[in-house]
């Protein structure tokens, strides 16, 4: 798309004070914020109130299991395109980089609710046989295990944030303003050595996050769904699990972008371009949930073994078909029919719009698996699921929680937004220097720098 | 691309057709050995043929065994054209342009020697035929379509197919650049297959939408074949084989060996073909890159068969990883496999240094080959080895015997062969490719620095 | 001999930025559209030379071909398991979940082939007709090759000179040197 690019006609400082003057924006957001508490702290005193009811029944913790498995993927899940894009040079990104590093920010959500239904799962020894698990009777696990990966997702998300705003909170220091962020920048001065090692720290640092990421989906699909159902070991489905996660994490930055470009006053600086490459990526995984899904099915519907039926009535084809059926739909087939099309690829609605029905797969999805999977979360021994649950629908808590993380994670987005500019000023500058439009022979032709 | 040479139209023609154009003593040699080892093969073929399966190390219940090894390998390795031509394409990657041709006519080839192994496997292969392909519904015999080794034929059918017009499609332009340059019978051939392409617009606006377009529409067979392959395992309900991951695991396992070979393929093209100017440290660099992501999502993949297969399964299963991981032979395999095909390379790949020296890229692409070709071996014949739990005990374990090697040997140089000689009637090198990657060339200037840059349309 | 109405002549250039200047010079002279054509030995970005770009329907050919790889795999794999109508495995005798793998490769090989067909169908090949053209081009010259009535064919031939080619080539292979 050799189009004219308003980066072409942006300084660096016009660019530095633009990004710098998004505080004043961030007035109009007051209202949002007061109304995301709300639902936030109702959703946190549901949450109590589960706790304070004990345990059992066990099915009760289905739709917390939901909520979190969900936001472990559309909000964990941001950072991953960033490391992609930082790792393979896509320059086309940066505009949306900082939109998907700031998602990490929802760690201070997903980490104390992981927790809460780490220490809400059955017990994994009877005294007799241990629970069929990947840890194979590994002191500790699995509660000691995943905490810890948990944490370190968590706390690696907020370095990654940290480190990504050190330059820009620098730029800000040095146009005057004072406070914490000047302070937490205080070293940073901007010498070579000093890019150098945050290049290197970024590489690093996001490769560690993908890893740690792909571990806990890794354990939580192992832990708090397979586990609980007798019978079922489906060795892709952590993998289908991180993928699908991926999938709800590039659609949320791809919404936050939109909504930073419309209201948030980044015409200038979001464009086409970077939801045209994103789309890309999202056809990608759309095929790749279709493919991982595929894989998942079509074994057990061949191999028709006892457990296998039933994996088959209980997940699939039970209870919660039309959520599978849904899920399907909106995850695979309607973003394939949209995607394909390259204008609707080109646009900035197209690839919005498909992301959000992604989202709304990726949610319905984890419905599907975990309020099935907690449905039957009985204690140790049947090797078989013994009885097909009926649907189990949500009550007023369940609702209030399912609302109030999601509300949370929005509210501290908002709060983190007001110290850390949208789009980053420090790589924005770079794409200005890497970019340029010059004459060719008898057309006018975009230029892109490959650095080292 | 930081290693950036002048080259002229003119000396790229040269260089890149030198071999197409002449003959070195070399090459009647290698062909020589090449024919020969494939001439024993076929000796040795004809011999099974006559005695029948006894003269492979086929066991009772261990009748897949090296033959399969070697089917499941080849597709792997041509799962690199793919890999490398179709996403680097996409992701228009400028790295990708002296590698994409070697990579396409590595995996034709490689397919075509994978699809004879099911074939021959079977002792009498025109009867596989027969059963594989449906005709004559008068004699009432039918492919299975629900099983998974008809799909096979299916998916190995529509990859080679498709690879061998990509290949072609693509070959195009370098044919009438070779009919240009010259007379006699080589001049009537390539004027043929060129169909009169003169470089209008319209035409190389096609080539370049065709590039795009089929690169998009062959992933997903790309995936889907490997994939199909594997559940030639995984739909058998045999402990070992039923896993999920299976098609993720294999895929991931094709793409590590494939680009692998397509590195070992291009230091060779390098050496012998004097290519310094083309195929530069850089594109070692990118292909080490690639590798440590490609080899840690293989890694990745190999964990999960490995704890969750045990999972939950009854001392049937565990008795097969028991068998894989503690018993010999399998359970020197097992490190070799990993040693060789993740410890070995990756770290070294670490380092930049290492990734750009071409001995150093060349040996560690060989080291994964060795490891994966090990790492077929371990899925596919340990399972086989307690199927019958009730009839027998364990059987002896699968030794190859030299029908087996020769097979496997005759393959790798049937492969060689098939390169080798499209490299002597076709260049191996896209010429239009290199010479695009020569007009987008431009730099940006950032102080003092010169930034090699891309027109990007 | 006939004469035919329209005709062709090939300038050759041995730079780029003199082909602009002769593309210019010929819509000057009232050659447009498809009447003039750039030939190089290797792909130049759109509209580089200030030629008019080029329409095409191309994207049809992959959906023509889904959907009669798509037909063929359904008719295949449906007849096989009705002729032979054998239980296997307990699953049913049309038995949807295998057949889609082998569908799938049968759309895509479809939609694969029916590209190619319209890849080679859109770039006007085979052409094995009478149309001027210069080995050099293969070089790394550059050919502005000329379509025009037969009476206009030497005010074409006078405006490439004018504009700096190093030869001018007939389609009867006569050559005229600059």
């Amino acid at each position: 798309m050799a189009e004219h690019h308003p980066a072409a006609h942006q300084s660096e400082a016009q660019v530095t004070r633009d990004l710098l003057a998004w505080r004043q924006r961030m007035g109009g957001a007051g209202v949002a914020m007061v109304i995301l508490a709300i639902l936030a702290i109702a959703g946190l005193v549901a949450l109590i109130s589960l706790i304070l009811s004990g345990p059992e029944p066990r099915s009760k913790w289905g739709y917390v299991a939901t909520i979190l498995a969900f936001l472990l993927g559309a909000g964990q899940g941001g950072p991953i395109i960033v490391f992609i894009s930082r790792l393979a040079k896509g320059f086309w990104a940066i505009p949306i980089r900082r939109a998907g590093e700031l998602l990490a920010i929802s760690g201070l959500v997903s980490v104390p609710l992981y927790l809460v239904v780490l220490f809400e799962l059955p017990e994994w020894y009877n005294g007799q046989v241990w629970r069929a698990s990947i840890w194979f009777h590994w002191p500790g696990a699995p509660v000691v295990w995943d905490a810890i990966f948990i944490l370190m997702l968590g706390f690696t998300g907020l370095a990654l944030i940290y480190f990504s705003a050190i330059p820009d909170w620098a730029a800000a220091r040095d146009a005057g303003v004072r406070g914490v962020t000047a302070n937490l920048s205080r070293w940073f001065i901007g010498t070579q050595k000093q890019w150098f090692v945050l290049n290197m720290g970024f590489i690093i640092l996001g490769a560690f996050y993908v890893m740690t990421y792909v571990y806990v989906h890794l354990f939580t699909s192992a832990d708090m769904a397979m586990a609980l159902v007798p019978g079922w070991h489906s060795s892709v489905f952590p993998a289908y699990h991180a993928i699908s996660g991926f999938q709800s994490g590039l659609s949320m930055v791809l919404l936050i972008s939109a909504l930073l470009m419309r209201f948030g006053g980044l015409r200038d600086y979001i464009g086409r371009e970077q939801f045209w490459g994103a789309s890309k990526i999202l056809l990608a995984l759309s095929l790749l949930y279709f493919y991982l899904t595929w894989a998942e099915f079509l074994l057990p519907w061949y191999g028709r073994e006892p457990q296998e039926v039933q994996y088959l009535s209980l997940v699939l084809f039970g209870p919660y078909k039309d959520l599978y059926v849904l899920a399907f739909f909106l995850s695979f087939i309607l973003p394939l029919l949209f995607l394909i099309w390259n204008p609707v690829r080109a646009s900035v609605g197209g690839p919005v719009f498909v992301g959000c029905m992604c989202m709304a797969g990726v949610f319905l999805d984890r419905m599907r698996i975990y309020v099935s999977a907690w449905s039957v979360a009985g204690p140790v021994g049947p090797t078989v699921v013994q009885v097909i649950p009926p649907t189990q629908y949500p009550n007023l808590l369940d609702i209030l929680i399912m609302i109030g993380a999601p509300a949370a994670v929005a509210l501290l987005y908002l709060l983190v937004l007001r110290i850390i500019p949208p789009v980053g000023i420090w790589e924005y500058k770079l794409r200005l220097l890497l970019r340029t439009e010059r004459a060719y022979l008898g057309s006018e032709v975009t230029v892109l720098a490959k650095p080292r | 691309m930081q290693d950036r040479r002048e080259l002229s139209p003119t000396k790229i023609n040269a260089d890149l057709l030198n071999f197409t154009l002449k003959t070195p003593l070399w090459f009647w040699i290698v062909a020589f050995v090449l024919s020969s080892i494939l001439g024993v093969a076929a000796i040795t073929y004809i011999f099974i043929l006559y005695y029948g399966l006894e003269l492979l190390g086929y066991q009772n219940t261990i009748v897949w065994g090296f033959l399969i090894t070697n089917f499941v390998f080849w597709v792997g390795i041509s799962h690199a054209g793919v890999m490398i031509s179709a996403i680097l394409r996409l992701s228009q990657a400028e790295w990708r342009r002296p590698v994409t041709r070697a990579a396409e006519v590595m995996t034709v080839f490689a397919l075509a020697t994978a699809a004879m192994f099911p074939v021959l496997h079977t002792g009498r292969p025109w009867r596989t035929l027969y059963w594989a392909f449906p005709y004559d519904y008068a004699r009432g015999i039918f492919p299975d379509v629900r099983s998974a080794l008809i799909w096979d034929p299916s998916a190995i059918f529509t990859y080679l197919s498709s690879s061998a017009m990509f290949v072609y499609v693509a070959l195009i332009p370098d044919l009438a650049v070779a009919r240009d340059m010259t007379t006699g019978w080589k001049h009537s051939m390539y004027t043929v297959l060129a169909m009169g392409f003169h470089g209008t617009g319209r035409q190389w606006k096609l080539q370049t939408i065709a590039g795009i377009l089929l690169s998009a529409l062959i992933l997903p067979v790309f995936v889907s074949v490997h994939s199909i392959v594997s559940w030639d395992f995984a739909m058998a309900i045999l402990p070992g084989y039923h896993a999920t991951v299976f098609p993720p695991y294999f895929v991931i396992g094709a793409v590590h060996s494939g680009v692998s070979a397509v590195a070992t393929l291009m230091a060779i093209l390098r050496k012998i073909f004097h290519l310094e100017d083309y195929i530069t440290a850089d594109h070692f660099d990118a292909l080490g890159r690639l590798l440590i992501v490609v080899a840690t999502g293989w890694l990745y993949f190999f964990l999960l068969d490995v704890f969750f297969g045990p999972v939950g399964e009854g001392a049937t299963e565990l008795a097969v990883w028991n068998l894989r991981f503690f018993t010999f032979p399998y359970s020197i395999l097992i490190p070799i496999m990993i040693i060789t095909g993740y410890l070995i390379p990756v770290p070294t790949w670490l380092f930049r240094k290492m990734r750009r020296n071409v001995t150093v890229m060349f040996w560690t692409s060989l080291c994964v080959n060795v490891g994966m070709w090990i790492e077929r071996y371990y899925i596919i014949v340990p399972p086989q080895s307690f199927k019958e739990p009730f009839t027998f005990e364990w059987v002896n374990a699968y030794l190859p015997r030299f029908a087996d090697w020769i097979l496997v040997i005759a393959s790798f140089a049937l492969v060689s062969f098939g390169v080798l000689i499209f490299a002597k009637l076709f260049p191996i090198i896209p010429l239009f490719d290199i010479k695009e990657g020569q007009v987008l060339k431009q730099e940006i200037r950032i102080g003092r620095v010169r930034v090699p840059a891309v027109i990007r349309e | 001999m006939a004469v035919r109405a329209r005709d062709s002549i090939l300038g050759v250039f041995g730079d780029p930025d003199t082909v602009v200047g002769a593309v210019e010079g010929l819509r000057n002279a009232g050659f447009t559209g498809s009447d003039v054509k750039v030939l190089s030995d290797t792909p130049y970005p759109e509209g580089a030379f200030g030629e008019t770009p080029e329409r095409h329907r191309l994207y049809v050919f992959p959906f023509m071909g889904a959907i009669c790889g798509f037909s063929v795999a359904l008719l295949l794999t449906v007849a096989t398991q009705l002729a032979w109508p054998m239980v296997t495995d307990g699953k049913p005798i049309i038995a949807v979940p295998p057949m889609v793998n082998i569908m799938y490769e049968g759309t895509m090989l479809g939609a694969i082939l029916f590209t190619v067909i319209g890849i080679i169908f859109e770039s006007r090949l085979p052409d094995f007709g009478p149309t001027p053209y210069d080995p050099r081009i293969s070089q790394g010259y550059l050919g502005l090759l000329v379509s025009g009535p037969t009476s206009r064919i030497d005010e074409a031939a006078r405006a490439l000179q004018s504009a700096g080619a190093i030869e001018v080539v007939t389609t009867d292979g006569a050559r005229a040197r600059a």
